[in-house]
């Protein structure tokens, strides 16, 4: 269902990829040329004929040698380059559906590991045609002329033959294809398990090694690698049974079609010189069939991944713009009234009638225990989630009437997970405000109490802050990312937790700076660690959904 | 890069039987290729220029029914020893290199990242099964298929023979000579493939961030221009990069029809005769199959191997702590004064030390309290104690005995710890709490949750002792975690008891308790305490205040 979908996803490649196929076709088809001509040459010569009685038969044997090699080069830039533009355009597209969805539609999993997940299925589906689809393709092309090149010669062999392929890469096709979706059902579950052994006893190693816990652990791991391996080797003998059911096939085929064919020779049905061309034509034309086993697995991979693809994709997004959005206002005035919100509709109310107002100039802290809602009403804010009760309104309109974009234009959400780019610092901050200047740009890092350190770096602003900000810390990653809320010139700033990772006496900088400032710039801090709460204009103490 | 790693060999035995058994398979193998080619040969022949009928040739008929099931056979053989072995070797490499982590490094891992490690030792390994399954069987057919075969046919049929040997050697030649070039092309591009789904990967990682700024929707433009870029280079590079493998097949097709025009000609003027030459012709491919099939698998046996070396680099990791040779008997570690002596230490890669000259002494049966500024070296101190890494310079003594002289997990034996940051493994309340000491009752494990302030917690859970907790289980705020754990050290009943910030994260009641919990501590323990809490340092009988090194 899900393969079909995305099948329509390449219509616009069909083309390419049916060239590809038949290229492919056609090398393999030349390769059986190859066989079955050097074959009848053999033969031929054998009754010894004169010699140039057998040039047009050398020269079948040396078209299909070279051709066969060129018709395979051709294929795969081909098929490579189908594949390339395929990715272009699953990249895009899948894209374009995921990026409405983060992050308020992804529901309450893990997002970082479903993302990573979605990047790889989609990259997966490139294999779809080059691995899955096109392997049958090619083996029906192919068998046809091979059954058909033996029908003209003997149609008893042909039947024969046909039989042979059939059973051969249906069987080890069905074989494999069952062992493959088996092992995926009880291997998927038991390699997460080992990750998740192998990933807690390295985080929980101290503990493990203070309390003498080593061997006892690494015992548990082995007892799930032990499953593991027992599963594998499941696995393993059905695809070897796939691979081999494939060599037996096309031996007994050789064997039936000698059988089929020798009274034909005695009879004079044929001549015996064509009996070695169909010896050959029937061994070669297994080369099709062989990679039958290896598609069967694939495309259970892929069906899977594309089912969890679609699965993301077609969540509704849980914000949406409205048809004809109201232009929107410089006031600035943000309000919450009875706020209410909960991530399923059985579930508890994640904010229970949450009042409150940001205006330019003002100053509130939001703080209270983890998990009491505080990151949601900050997703609220700036219109990643939509209020399940009580209005959400910007200048006393509902946040909804206005586009999402315009929204947060004037709010801006510094968010606590924020990501950094794997580029340079400049690029990490300057995209908040594209065009700003070097100098603006270090006066953002200056307020976010970090631009010490990025001018005292070798490289400085260009200085590469690694995959996904790891070359480093929390703490500096946690204020380039506050630099950005700060180039962004927002009118209103909600951020969350913005000295996270952050030692008290830095923490107490950036607030004091942040606190003293003389801008307009209205300020909502989520904080858990109620830093210098005398200096706000407001604290708001939320518990369980509530202010209290 | 050689096919096969020395050290690989000489670690895991099962690489040696595996080679031996494929090496046996292989001559089965070549011995089914040979005679399967001369009964094709016998039989065509047979019926063709002899007249035979069915019946003459039954006889070979179902002798190569026979070897059809023999070559199926070896077929699945390959294939599940492959896995078997590869599965083998990834479960000794995985036990070898976990261990190896977890004792050099117990206290964390420094600079290397538990992602990293954590992906090594799974599916970094997986590369394993590749190599063996579909490139080293492909390695022992080609270095025993191959040359069987060409033995043979230089027996029966010399020129078909010097046509192999002359081709047979283009396909290394060619692999090697046109192959580096395009390899070394082909290996950049790939890295760039990666790159590319990384820029991907990037991007819907931080689509949130990109959103929040409005600049998600201009990415799918990012995101099409360079995959097209990405597809425009690497297409040229391609073009080349598949010469390569243009040139091997050529070789291989050629030859093959190269011995089909030689063998015609030499037919008709009857040199050779038509059932060996059959014979000869059904085994061309079979030479050049398996020596393609080593050229199309070679990435998986570098890959394979490169899997192999990072698991042996962390298996060669320095350990932080010395064993030594001969250990002594440790003392009772809660019974003798335990002092740092000129005691220094700085963590690897970072220049400034965290320790210097640290002159100490923790009374026996006492209370002591390390305080001091965060950064101040406090749980250094604590970590020195438990032996998760040697002083850089000075020594630890507990009585006269320095602690290098004691077996690490002799000595930790009679310690009870509290983590800074303390981790519960996923289970249930009970087998977190008896991780120190598996047998203890379930009246000890509340008695312990009672001292540590955790009892109307753990009771108020939905299963009590035997809740869920860690990954998948309940989640817990830090506060609970932080008193589990201290009820998780008191359970263990050690003579030395070593906490760190036993009051953090807590509201002022639970803290309140936990302080006396601990005021009323046996006198038969000793115990050290790291803390910032100056509500903790009026129950110490000794304050040990730390600096720094840099004061």
């Amino acid at each position: 269902m899900s393969v079909r979908r995305i099948l329509v996803e390449a219509r616009p490649l069909r083309r390419r990829f049916a060239l590809s196929f038949l290229l492919g076709a056609c090398a393999i088809g030349a390769g059986i040329g190859l066989m079955s001509t050097s074959g009848y040459l053999i033969s031929k010569s054998a009754l010894k004929p004169p010699i140039l009685s057998l040039g047009v038969a050398i020269g079948l044997v040396q078209f299909f040698g070279v051709s066969r090699a060129a018709f395979r080069y051709a294929e795969r830039l081909v098929s490579h380059d189908a594949a390339f533009r395929f990715l272009r355009s699953l990249r895009v597209s899948f894209y374009e559906r995921l990026e409405p969805l983060v992050p308020g539609g992804l529901g309450t999993a893990r997002s970082g590991d479903l993302l990573s997940r979605f990047v790889a299925d989609v990259e997966a589906m490139q294999f779809l045609f080059l691995r899955a689809v096109g392997p049958p393709l090619v083996a029906l092309v192919v068998c046809a002329g091979a059954v058909l090149a033996a029908a003209i010669v003997l149609p008893v062999a042909a039947i024969v033959l046909l039989a042979g392929l059939a059973a051969g890469g249906l069987v080890a096709a069905a074989v494999t294809g069952k062992a493959a979706r088996e092992s995926g059902r009880h291997e998927a579950p038991a390699r997460a398990e080992l990750a998740s052994e192998t990933v807690e006893a390295l985080v929980a190693a101290p503990e493990l090694v203070a309390f003498g816990r080593v061997d006892w652990e690494l015992e548990r791991i082995d007892a799930v690698d032990r499953e593991l391996g027992r599963i594998g080797r499941r696995h393993g003998r059905v695809a070897g049974l796939g691979e081999a059911l494939v060599v037996l096939a096309s031996g007994l085929t050789l064997v039936a079609v000698l059988a089929v064919a020798a009274p034909a020779v005695r009879a004079g049905t044929i001549g015996g010189v064509w009996l070695g061309m169909l010896a050959l034509l029937a061994l070669s034309s297994f080369e099709a069939v062989r990679a039958l086993p290896i598609a069967s697995q694939q495309s259970s991979a892929v069906a899977s991944a594309a089912g969890r693809l679609f699965e993301l994709a077609d969540r509704p997004p849980p914000v949406r713009d409205p048809a004809h959005p109201s232009p929107i206002g410089e006031l600035g005035v943000l309000r919450l009234e009875d706020a209410r919100l909960r991530y399923d509709e059985r579930g508890p109310w994640v904010l229970d009638g949450v009042s409150l107002e940001l205006r330019p100039g003002r100053r509130i802290a939001l703080v209270g225990p983890s998990g009491a809602g505080k990151t949601t009403i900050a997703n609220v804010l700036v219109r990643f989630q939509e209020l399940d009760g009580g209005r959400a309104t910007l200048d006393g309109r509902d946040l909804g009437e206005y586009a999402q974009d315009d929204v947060r234009r004037l709010v801006v959400l510094s968010a606590q997970d924020a990501h950094l780019f794997s580029t340079t610092i400049r690029e990490n901050v300057r995209f908040a405000r594209p065009g700003a200047s070097d100098e603006e740009i270090a006066a953002a890092l200056r307020r976010a109490g970090v631009w010490g350190w990025v001018s005292s770096l070798p490289d400085g602003l260009d200085t590469y802050v690694g995959e996904t900000g790891d070359q480093v810390s929390g703490g500096q990653r946690r204020r380039i990312s506050l630099a950005r809320a700060f180039l962004s010139g927002a009118p209103l700033l909600v951020l969350d937790e913005p000295t996270a990772y952050l030692d008290r006496n830095t923490a107490e900088a950036i607030l004091d700076d942040l606190l003293t400032g003389a801008d307009d710039t209205g300020l909502l801090v989520i904080t858990h660690d109620e830093l210098m709460l005398d200096r706000f204009d407001e604290v708001l103490r939320l518990e369980n959904g509530r202010i209290v | 890069m050689a096919p096969l790693d020395r050290r690989l060999l000489r670690e895991a035995p099962e690489v040696k039987r595996f080679l031996a058994g494929a090496a046996v398979l292989a001559a089965l193998s070549a011995a089914a290729a040979i005679a399967w080619a001369v009964l094709i040969g016998k039989a065509v022949a047979g019926v063709f220029l002899e007249g035979d009928d069915l019946g003459a040739i039954s006889a070979l008929l179902i002798a190569l029914v026979a070897i059809a099931f023999l070559r199926a056979a070896i077929s699945w053989a390959f294939e599940t020893s492959g896995h078997a072995t590869s599965w083998r070797v990834r479960v000794r490499l995985r036990r070898r290199l976990l261990e190896r982590v977890l004792r050099a490094r117990p206290a964390g891992l420094g600079d290397l990242r538990t992602g990293e490690v954590a992906t090594t030792a799974t599916s970094g390994l997986d590369a394993l099964d590749p190599y063996f399954v579909r490139f080293l069987p492909q390695l022992v057919l080609a270095a025993v298929v191959s040359p069987a075969i060409m033995i043979w046919v230089a027996f029966h049929d010399l020129v078909s023979a010097l046509i192999m040997a002359l081709t047979l050697p283009l396909i290394p030649i060619f692999g090697a000579l046109i192959g580096r070039a395009a390899e070394e092309r082909t290996r950049r591009r790939l890295a760039a493939l990666s790159q590319m789904s990384s820029h991907f990967l990037d991007i819907v990682r931080g689509l949130a961030t990109l959103r929040a700024y409005r600049r998600g929707k201009a990415q799918a433009e990012a995101i099409a221009r360079t995959s097209e870029e990405f597809r425009r280079e690497t297409m040229g590079t391609l073009r080349i990069a598949f010469l390569s493998a243009l040139a091997l097949e050529l070789a291989a097709t050629m030859s093959i029809a190269l011995i089909a025009a030689v063998i015609g000609i030499r037919l008709v003027d009857g040199s050779v005769a038509l059932a060996p030459s059959l014979a000869v012709l059904v085994l061309a491919p079979e030479l050049y199959l398996p020596l393609r099939g080593v050229a199309a698998q070679f990435h998986a046996s570098s890959d394979g191997l490169a899997a192999a070396r990072r698991a042996f680099e962390l298996i060669d990791l320095e350990p932080a702590v010395s064993v030594p040779v001969t250990a002594l008997t440790p003392p009772d570690p809660g019974a003798v004064p335990l002092r740092f002596e000129k005691v220094g230490f700085a963590y690897e890669g970072r220049g400034s030390p965290v320790l210097h000259e640290l002159d100490c002494e923790i009374e026996a049966g006492k209370r002591t309290v390390f305080s001091g500024e965060s950064g101040a070296g406090k749980t250094t101190a604590l970590g020195l104690l438990m032996r998760f890494a040697d002083p850089a310079r000075g020594r630890i003594s507990a009585g006269e005995i320095d602690l290098r002289q004691l077996d690490p997990d002799e000595w930790r034996r009679g310690i009870a710890w509290l983590p800074q940051h303390p981790r519960l493994l996923a289970g249930t309340i009970a087998d977190a709490l008896r991780i120190g000491m598996s047998g203890a009752s379930e009246d000890r494990l509340w008695e312990a949750l009672r001292a540590a302030g955790a009892e109307e917690l753990v009771a108020a859970l939905p299963d009590g002792l035997a809740t869920r907790v860690g990954e998948g289980g309940v989640p817990l705020s830090a506060g609970e975690l932080r008193r589990i754990a201290l009820a998780r050290a008191f359970v263990r009943e050690a003579p030395l008891l070593v906490l760190d910030e036993p009051t953090a994260h807590l509201d002022a009641d639970t803290a309140a308790r936990i302080r006396s919990s601990l005021a009323s501590l046996g006198r038969g323990q000793t115990v050290v305490i790291a803390t910032h809490d100056p509500l903790l340092v009026p129950l110490a009988d000794h304050v040990i205040e730390l600096e720094g090194a840099s004061a």
